[in-house]
């Protein structure tokens, strides 16, 4: 659910019951489609945590580069919006765009750089409960690194489905792929989790 | 080339079960003698168990984007929004019709049970002073959308002069989707 304040365009006629921000996804898409920017700002509000942190999973929490590949995901969004024909399929959009400009980003960069056991990014209890942050660390800090392994292909598909939930069909599509070949990556990359965080337990 | 999982790479436990075939019993609520009995099955379930407590914390880690994220994000939307068309209303003043469109969204807003979407604006031919708009729109499911878009349509036409300083020439409705509200059934 989206945090967003309402927005409105200004104008002093009496606003939508329940304002902008109780507004169907379809609805603001195609008002920013249309180059709405208010609507926009409440997409961009609802999918900003989604995106950024999926970058940051899938770039081993390098922050600032998963800051300007997120940026760069929701501006290309503005941009291409009317190549969107389909307002329902703007989430799928973002998802795929974001995994595959992470992807390229990775396989520039050289081997050595992609584990980074220093650059984890979830270790520090963000809710300032540290009781909680502690006993959370570790199992979380176990599987950061244990992705931080799996070929980045295969952290693309187990993030998008097992933290995402994203649909097979959808992964699939993304990383042009069978859904059953989805399903034979996702099983491989969770058996090498498993495998990677045994020294934790 | 994708591979489809084999016994090799679908991780192979020593009693011949693979770690996706406890998975799946997890996942179905299925406990069978052999996997009650078997240590290689239990150890790999534990595992399994383990991984999906982390994944929940993983799905509940609260990362914001960091300070300033939207901020910039909505600058350059704004800046791009600044070379778009506009319509004169005078001869030293002219409105964007990216601004003129809110304004009209925000008229058919008003209206229970009608969505602006889309909205053209342009200049009627014979009239500077008119504008001829095409809207599409969603409307609520059930009774009352024909007067729902008269309704809007009285709006628009009323915060035209009213605000801008136009008339409404011609306006033309499309209907592009229909919405129901939370819980309510066809």
């Amino acid at each position: 659910m989206t945090t967003a304040d309402a927005a409105g365009s200004g104008a002093s006629v009496a606003p939508a019951p329940g304002g902008l921000a109780e507004l169907d996804e379809a609805t603001l898409v195609a008002r920013a489609r249309d180059r709405d920017p208010a609507s926009f700002e409440l997409l961009v509000r609802r999918y900003q945590r989604r995106i950024y942190s999926l970058c940051l999973r899938m770039l081993n929490g390098a922050s600032g580069e998963a800051e300007d590949v997120a940026q760069e995901v929701f501006l290309t969004a503005w941009r291409r919006l009317p190549e969107i024909e389909y307002d329902g399929a703007f989430g799928s959009w973002l998802y795929r765009t974001a995994t595959n400009k992470c992807l390229t980003i990775l396989q520039r960069r050289k081997p050595v750089d992609e584990i980074d056991e220093h650059n984890t990014p979830i270790e520090t209890g963000v809710d300032g409960d540290p009781a909680r942050a502690v006993h959370n660390s570790e199992a979380m800090r176990a599987l950061t690194l244990a992705l931080a392994q799996l070929p980045p292909p295969q952290r693309a598909c187990w993030l998008l489905r097992e933290v995402h939930g994203r649909s097979y069909q959808e992964i699939a599509d993304l990383v042009e792929t069978t859904p059953t070949a989805v399903r034979g990556r996702i099983a491989r990359a969770r058996a090498e989790l498993v495998e990677v965080m045994k020294p934790w337990r | 080339m994708e591979m489809k999982p084999t016994q090799e790479t679908a991780h192979l436990l020593p009693c011949g079960r693979s770690v996706e075939d406890v998975w799946d019993d997890l996942e179905a609520g299925r406990v069978t003698d052999h996997a009650l009995r078997c240590p290689h099955c239990t150890t790999a379930r534990a595992g399994l168990d383990e991984l999906t407590e982390a994944t929940r914390l993983l799905i509940d880690d609260p990362i914001e984007p960091p300070v300033g994220f939207l901020d910039k994000i909505m600058t350059a939307v704004r800046a791009d929004l600044s070379l778009g068309r506009s319509i004169p209303l005078t001869s030293q003043v002219d409105v964007s019709t990216y601004a003129l469109a809110a304004v009209l969204r925000y008229a058919v807003d008003g209206v229970d049970g009608v969505r602006a979407h889309e909205c053209r604006i342009e200049v009627a031919p014979d009239n500077p002073g008119a504008v001829r708009v095409w809207m599409s729109v969603a409307l609520r499911f059930g009774s009352g959308q024909v007067t729902a878009l008269d309704q809007a349509r009285h709006r628009v036409a009323a915060a035209l002069p009213e605000r801008i300083g136009l008339e409404l020439e011609t306006l033309d409705f499309e209907v592009v989707d229909v919405w129901m509200e939370p819980g309510e059934q066809r």
